[in-house]
This record gives C-alpha cells, sequence and structure tokens, in this order.
C-alpha cells in the first residue's frame, strides 16, 4: 500500500516551478474558456444537466441491475463480459487473455480507468509491449511519467520539452515545432498500431440497453485501436454505465462540451459487440472488463453523486489549485476536484488524508460540473468523515475553542486579548510566528486591526449619546 | 427528406469542424474528384476504396477517375469468410474513398455504419479522406439517427466530424494526428 | 425597517471602521440598525474543516441571539452564506431545528445584497476623492449569496471611469479558510496570482465584501511591499461618498 502523502509539501515544490506553472496554467485556462464559450453557444445546456443528473440518478439508485443488464446484453451482441472487484482482479483478466492469445504487443487508447489499476505496469510481465497512442499519454509512456490531467495528459509539458523528450527518445531533430512533433508521433505509433495483436481502450459510456460501448477521442486513437487489432479490451468502470442508446447523444452533448468546448469531439466510436460475419473491420473478439475497484459501496453512501462524473475534466480546469499544481502534485490517478473526492474514497482516507483540503471551498468546480456533483460539499463531508477518524481526544481539542466561542464574555475578553496582541504589530518578538501564525506568515504580515475604537464601545458610546 | 435548411446547417457546422463540403452533381462528381486527387502528388499512389454501399453504378465511376488519376485502387475483397482488407495496402494508401448513408446536421457529422465491405477504415488510415453522400441523407441529429435505425446496432457506429485532431501540447490544434488530417464530403444533388 | 447587524468576528477582531462604516450607510438609507451584543462567530472555522460539533454550538448559538430578529445584515459574505446555505445541514435529524434555521436563513442578507434588495438602493452619489478603484468579488460573495454585478454598478455610480474590473475576477484569491494555513505555499501563489491582478489594473484601493479576503489580500500586499494599495470594505467607499 502507498505511504500517506504529503499534499503540502508536493504542492509547494509544484508552484515553485515555473515552467510546469505556465503551462498548466495556459492550457487549463483555455479549456476552461473553451467549455465557457460551448455552454453559452448551447441554450438549453442548463436543462440538459439536469436532465444528465437524473439519468444518472436512476443508474446510481440501482447500480447492479443496470451491470447485469449491459453485461448480458454484451454477451447476446457476442462479446465477452469480465467482472473485476478490484484492480488486481482486473489486471489478472485482461493478462490471462493477452497470455492465452500469446500476443506480444498492445496498443492502448487513453484510459484512467487502465491507469487506475496500473496495467502498463503489468503486461509487460504478461511479456506483452504497451504502447500509448493518445499523443498526451505517448508522451507520458516515454518521459516514464503519470498523466497530470485526465484529458489531458501530458499539460505539465511544453513544446521545447516535448521537442528535446522526441529527440532523446525518437531520434527526431532537435527544436522541432508542434506540427512536426506530430507527425513523428504519427508515423511511430502507425507501425504500432498496424502490428498490435490486442488493443486496449477505456469506454467513455456503457450503454445497458444493448451491451454497447461508446469511446470518444479527437485523434482517432480510439477508434484504430478498437479497430485494427484482432482482439479488444476495454476496461470499463461500473460509473461509466448509461440506461440506453437514446441517452448517448445527450451525454455526448454533455461531455464534448465540458472537456473541451466543442459540440462534438471528431470520432465517437459507438461499439456493440465484435465485427460481425462478412465485416472487415473491428475485433474478432471484443473484451469488456467491468470494473468495480470500490465503486459500488458509494451507491448507498454519501458521495453517491461521483458515480456520476464523467470524467470530463472541466473541475479540473476551473479549480484555482489544480491550475497552480498540476496533476502530480495530488499522486493520485485522479487530480484537480473530482479526485479530491475519489482518490480518499477509492482509496483509503489513511492514504490521502490530506487531499480534502486541496480546495478552498470556492466552488467554481460544481458551477462547472456538468453532472452538477457538489463538489465543495463532498469536500466538506471527507473534512468531517475525517476529523471522526481523529479520536475523542482531538475531538474534544478541537470544541474547546467552539465552546469558549460560544460565551459572549469569553468570547469577547478572548478577542480582546488578541486584539491587543495584534496591535504590536512589528514590535511581535518572532516566536510568536509558529503554528497557525508561523503558517499565516509564510505569505503574509500579522493582520493588524484598524485604527479606532473597537465596534462594540464605538456602538455603545454612541447610544448612550443618543440616548 | 432533409429540407434544405438542415443541409445547410449541416455545412456550416462540418465546416466549422473542419470537413470541406461541396455540393455536386452526378455529371460534375468526376471532374471535380480528379481534380482533388490531382492536387495529391507524385503517383503512383494507392487508393482505398469501400466494395460496399454505393448507389448503383457510382463505385464504378469512382474507381475510374482513381485509375485516370494514376491511382492504384485497393478495396476489401470478398472471401470465402467475407470481407477483409490487403492490410499492407491499406496501409500504404494516401486516399480514401466510401460512401456515407447519413449525415448530422446539429454537429457537422458523418455517420458510418459498419457493414460487410464498407470499408470504415477507409476514412481514418489514409491522409485523406474523400466521402460521397445523397444530399438527401441528412439527418438533423444523432437522435434522429437511432430514432430512424431498424433492431439492434450495428456492431459500430462511427461519428467523424472534421479531421484526426490533438491539442496534447500546449493546447496547439494539430490536424492529422492518427487519421485523416484533411476530410472532404461531396453531397450528391 | 428595522434590522440585526452580524457583525462577524472577523470585524469585531479587525475591521471596526467597516462595521461603523456599515451602520452609517444602512442608517443613511433609512435603516434602523439594531446590534445584539451577545453574538459572537458564526462557526466557519469549525464548519469547514469537519468539525461538527464545534459548527453545531455556534449555529444554536447564532439562533439564540438572532431568532428573533425581523431582517439580519451580515457584513462578510462567507457569514452570511454559512447562516444562509449551512446551518440547517448541521442538523440533519431534528425537523423542527432544520425549520427554524431554515426560517431564519430566509430572513438573513449579505449587506450590499440588502442594500439592492429591501431598501433597493439604486443611485450612490459620486465619491468626492475619486481614486482608481477596482473590485474583489469574493467567491462566497459571487456563488455562495449569488450577488453578480451589484456591487459593481454602486463602484461606477461612486467612482465612475475610475472604477476598473478587476481581471479574472471569478477565480479565488486563496484564502479559503483553513486552506491558508493548511497549505500557506499555494495559498500564497493565489495571492500572489490575485494581486498581480490588482496591480495590472493600477487601482490604488481594493473593495470587497469579504472581510476574510481582505485581510488575506491585504496582510499579502503588505509582505509582497505593495505599499500604495488599500483595501476597504464596499461601505466605507460608501459612507464615503454619502457624507
Amino acid at each position: 500500500m502507498k505511504s500517506s502523502h504529503n499534499f503540502r509539501k508536493a504542492s509547494a515544490s509544484a508552484v515553485a516551478d515555473e515552467v510546469l506553472g505556465a503551462a498548466v496554467g495556459k492550457t487549463a485556462d483555455l479549456l476552461f474558456s473553451m467549455r465557457a464559450a460551448a455552454v453559452a453557444a448551447y441554450p438549453g445546456f442548463e436543462e440538459l444537466r439536469d436532465w444528465g443528473r437524473s439519468r444518472k440518478m436512476e443508474v446510481s439508485g440501482d447500480l447492479a441491475t443496470f451491470v447485469r443488464r449491459f453485461s448480458d446484453r454484451l454477451e447476446a451482441a457476442g462479446g465477452a463480459a469480465h467482472f473485476a472487484r478490484d484492480a488486481r482482479e482486473a489486471v489478472e483478466i485482461v493478462t490471462n487473455i493477452a497470455r492465452g492469445l500469446g500476443a506480444v504487443a498492445a496498443v492502448k487508447s487513453k484510459s484512467m480507468t487502465a491507469e487506475e489499476i496500473s496495467l502498463n505496469e503489468a503486461l509487460p510481465e504478461a511479456g506483452v509491449t504497451v504502447t500509448e497512442t493518445d499523443l498526451g499519454e505517448f508522451i507520458i509512456q516515454l518521459a516514464g511519467e503519470k498523466p497530470s490531467h485526465i484529458v489531458a495528459p501530458a499539460i505539465h509539458k511544453d513544446r521545447a520539452q516535448v521537442a528535446a523528450l522526441f529527440h532523446e527518445t525518437l531520434g527526431s531533430a532537435p527544436g522541432l515545432d508542434v506540427g512536426d512533433l506530430v507527425r513523428v508521433a504519427r508515423k511511430a505509433l502507425r507501425e504500432r498500431f498496424l502490428a498490435a495483436d490486442i488493443g486496449i481502450t477505456g469506454a467513455n459510456f456503457a450503454i445497458a440497453e444493448t451491451g454497447t460501448i461508446a469511446i470518444v477521442t479527437n485523434e482517432g486513437n480510439g477508434r484504430l485501436t478498437s479497430a485494427l487489432p484482432a482482439v479488444q479490451i476495454a476496461i470499463v468502470g461500473i460509473d461509466k454505465i448509461i440506461p440506453k442508446l437514446s441517452d448517448l447523444p445527450g451525454f455526448l452533448r454533455l461531455l464534448t462540451r465540458s472537456a473541451t468546448g466543442q459540440a462534438v469531439s471528431s470520432y465517437v466510436t459507438v461499439i456493440t459487440g465484435p465485427r460481425r460475419q462478412g465485416e472487415e473491420e473491428g475485433p474478432s473478439e471484443l473484451h469488456v472488463v467491468l470494473l468495480d475497484n470500490g465503486r459500488s459501496p458509494l451507491a448507498s453512501g454519501p458521495f453517491r453523486e461521483m458515480l456520476h462524473c464523467l470524467h470530463c475534466g472541466a473541475c479540473l480546469n476551473s479549480c484555482p489549485v489544480y491550475r497552480a499544481v498540476g496533476g502530480h502534485a495530488y499522486e493520485s490517478v485522479y487530480p484537480g476536484p473530482m479526485g479530491d473526492v475519489l482518490s480518499p474514497l477509492l482509496w483509503g482516507m489513511d492514504v490521502y488524508a490530506d487531499l480534502p483540503d486541496a480546495c478552498t471551498l470556492c466552488g467554481r468546480c460544481a458551477e462547472v460540473c456538468p453532472m452538477r456533483i457538489p463538489l465543495p460539499e463532498y469536500h466538506r463531508k471527507l473534512r468531517v468523515l475525517r476529523a471522526g477518524l481523529k479520536g475523542e481526544a482531538a475531538a474534544w481539542k478541537a470544541e474547546a475553542p467552539a465552546i469558549l466561542t460560544q460565551h459572549p464574555l469569553l468570547y469577547r475578553t478572548a478577542l480582546g486579548i488578541m486584539r491587543r496582541v495584534l496591535s504590536l504589530g512589528r514590535r511581535l518578538p518572532d516566536g510568536i510566528r509558529t503554528g497557525l501564525p508561523g503558517a499565516w506568515t509564510v505569505c503574509r504580515e500579522l493582520p493588524h486591526p484598524r485604527e479606532g475604537p473597537d465596534f462594540r464601545s464605538w456602538w455603545e458610546k454612541r447610544k448612550s449619546c443618543h440616548e | 427528406m432533409s429540407k434544405p435548411e438542415i443541409v445547410e446547417r449541416y455545412i456550416r457546422m462540418a465546416q466549422a469542424a473542419g470537413t470541406d463540403v461541396e455540393c455536386v452533381s452526378g455529371a460534375e462528381l468526376p471532374g471535380r474528384l480528379a481534380e482533388l486527387l490531382g492536387a495529391v502528388n507524385k503517383p503512383p499512389e494507392i487508393a482505398a476504396l469501400a466494395a460496399s454501399g454505393w448507389p448503383e453504378g457510382l463505385r464504378e465511376t469512382v474507381e475510374a477517375v482513381l485509375v485516370s488519376s494514376g491511382f492504384e485502387v485497393t478495396m476489401p475483397r470478398k472471401e470465402q469468410g467475407g470481407y477483409s482488407w490487403d492490410r499492407d495496402r491499406l496501409a500504404a494508401a494516401s486516399v480514401g474513398i466510401v460512401w456515407c448513408e447519413r449525415y448530422l446536421a446539429d454537429t457537422g457529422s458523418l455517420v458510418l455504419a459498419s457493414g460487410p465491405g464498407m470499408g470504415g477504415l477507409a476514412t481514418l488510415l489514409p491522409e485523406i479522406s474523400i466521402v460521397l453522400s445523397d444530399a438527401k441523407g441528412c439527418l438533423e441529429d444523432l437522435a434522429d439517427f437511432f430514432r430512424q435505425m431498424e433492431g439492434a446496432p450495428p456492431s459500430r457506429i462511427t461519428l467523424v466530424t472534421g479531421p484526426s485532431r490533438t491539442g496534447d501540447i500546449e493546447a496547439t490544434m494539430t490536424k492529422g494526428v492518427h487519421g485523416p488530417g484533411k476530410v472532404a464530403h461531396f453531397l450528391l444533388l | 425597517m428595522k434590522i440585526s447587524l452580524l457583525l462577524t468576528c472577523t470585524a469585531d477582531l479587525l475591521y471596526p471602521a467597516s462595521a461603523r462604516a456599515c451602520v452609517n450607510v444602512l442608517e443613511a438609507f433609512g435603516v434602523e440598525v439594531a446590534f445584539p451584543r451577545l453574538q459572537t462567530c458564526c462557526g466557519q472555522p469549525w464548519l469547514n474543516t469537519g468539525r461538527l460539533a464545534g459548527a453545531r454550538r455556534l449555529a444554536l448559538h447564532f439562533l439564540d441571539v438572532f431568532e428573533e430578529a425581523e431582517t439580519i445584515v451580515a457584513i462578510s459574505s462567507s457569514c452570511a452564506d454559512t447562516v444562509r446555505n449551512h446551518y440547517a445541514e448541521l442538523f440533519p435529524d431534528s425537523p423542527v431545528l432544520r425549520d427554524r434555521f431554515e426560517a431564519v436563513a430566509r430572513r438573513t442578507y449579505e449587506f450590499c445584497e440588502f442594500l439592492h434588495l429591501v431598501p433597493g438602493v439604486k443611485e450612490m452619489p459620486a465619491h468626492p476623492h475619486p481614486v482608481r478603484t477596482t473590485y474583489h468579488s469574493s467567491c462566497r460573495t459571487l456563488r455562495g449569496i449569488g450577488l453578480r454585478g451589484v456591487a459593481e454598478e454602486y463602484l461606477e455610480q461612486m467612482f465612475g471611469a475610475d472604477f476598473v474590473s478587476l481581471p479574472e475576477n471569478e477565480t479565488c484569491c486563496g484564502f479559503g479558510g483553513s486552506f491558508s494555513v493548511k497549505l500557506p505555499e499555494l495559498s500564497g501563489r493565489l495571492l500572489a496570482d490575485k494581486l498581480k491582478n490588482v496591480s495590472a489594473t493600477g487601482a490604488l484601493q481594493v473593495a470587497s465584501l469579504d472581510l476574510s479576503c481582505l485581510t488575506h489580500l491585504s496582510t499579502g500586499a503588505e509582505r509582497l511591499g505593495l505599499k500604495k494599495i488599500r483595501f476597504f470594505h464596499l461601505a466605507e467607499l460608501m459612507a464615503g461618498a454619502l457624507t
């Protein structure tokens, strides 16, 4: 198990990295404003959000039934459904399929769910080399890093860094511009596509009614990965289920506008089973691994709506914290507001105890979430949950000042002392700047009360004058 | 069946997404196609052509234009198990041409439904994708398409909206990353 | 029209002049102001750190002090937001308390919102000392209270062309309550970004309706050596225009 991580330390070093900050800020701002423009250009968007939420409520209200329906219909269409309770089981299913085929090469289109189960680390052990085909993921894979955004995985790199990376790893000329870099990647990846035995994808939606999966990409790598290799394995979180095929158009509208501000992405591939008799396109075997990994317990708990998340990334782009630190500081597959909530829920509060604090409660994420997930409220609720885990002594220590504050006289006395102390300003000894004042003065001076009498004295005096 | 205003909307949306749309009569098509193909230099090139789906005689017309423009043509071959591409020739093709039955005004998308010999990969692997449709094939949106669909969905429905693109490096939009950098759509009047 | 003033502990401790200005402005528009002396803090520090026992204590104390009040006006947005949007949910198991808190919530306003909605103040006079001024619309004002554009309109009336809007005005300044001390480096980065935008406007004074943001911004500006910029509650500028 991963040791508990330290978001303060990680974020402090991230804010000190200027290339990172500029690269993340630039792309997140662009995605944010493209989303805003696309939403403004679509008059029914608010109603569509309500509709989407209600469709997802239907699924999260009866998740097991929908999972069963999806897998039944998938099998009826000739696909194979596999259930994985956790990451280990999912990896085992995939590696068993690969071993059974004697596969040696897989291509993969971007899947955060596959990241979640660390599939890329496990496949080489089964003798399969994996190539990431989404350009951003490919860059990350060449650099030996992890994605830092759920939609734009290489958001933390600028073009000069990518040019240097391609020069080192692919032998391209140094200092290429973006267009040339894309051509270099196209050539390198095309060969891998044609040689692959297995295509590994995620899915943006899994449609219960028909056993269909839908994959949305701009590059076309999702389409290639699902069309060229003889076998396709889709890793699909059970939260991706929507009820009906007729729901897909509405969800696509919500997803693409929220993710990249597009009316639709370049390619939407809607797959119902493997290739059929006589067809020349698509895999002859289609496996769908339905991953639970901590999801089903969410359906009956206070964080149910996290199951509605479309993984569009809009909350990341809107988040002041994410924009300042990028994804790596979170040390989780899922960064930003949705990650602050999901990571402790899926992998434990002990591991991600500090992520609920990576939030100013500014509320912008809730404004942009297409599913209206109450992300700020969920951050608060996680803080409550965490406080509850700290035991009696800590609870008492936190409550004691509230008891004091509740008593007007004690409160006023304490405030009076604080006012007098703070009035000393620069004459205060440095020794006071530890603990809370120490943290405050990392980037600020201690506050000093404004000139003039305190309000209560002024009020009393004024009242006696009036009388 | 398609009202002129929804076709107009399709054209506007598709062009905004980067698809070149042109309305041509059956008589104009060979000439326009030849012009477009003439811009692809260094023949002999290979063109990937869908085997099925075409209206009567159109595939032969297109094939003739390709040959006279100096292209070798590769198509899904029909064998006993069904259709299959010659992978090497498909991968080497610089142009792909298919027939597309339905397209959507709402988003400017082509709807490619799978079926034997429909040649969907010809719209994906080559640098240039040429798609022909009946001007009357325009639908309002995807919901409309699903409503008209009879029975279970085909094994794959692909919506294509403009060229392949990426914004993964500094959010700089770049065309033609894995699929075509150019998509030309002819609407036959 | 009579209101009870929710002073807020921040004003109580640090901003007496802002509170005085609120009283003066309200009275100038014919509002009678009462000040319930037994009030303390709304409990936000407990609420936002998940210490609900403490938050409940202070919510109940608030109810004791303010339940009889006809109308409540809070000097700082985040406190108004707490009363309005968070108290009732602290008592999920008591429908009676929930109802009482919801009733109080409906009578609670943020200062500027109150002026706009209740006396319906449409016009502020021109300020006698026009100085280039900008406005920090805090997250809680925008997304908690739902007040957009009102303060800006008043400022425009007072300062005319000297009022300049702040770029990226909907972005958080990085205060965030416990966030400011739990992640001070990050908080400092967001603060520096906000102050960079302030500097870019050339403004010499910044108005806001949230005193916590103002504390964070002013002490941050002091650290960064931005000595010329001054920070005010909107009421202070209004009071200046009204005299």
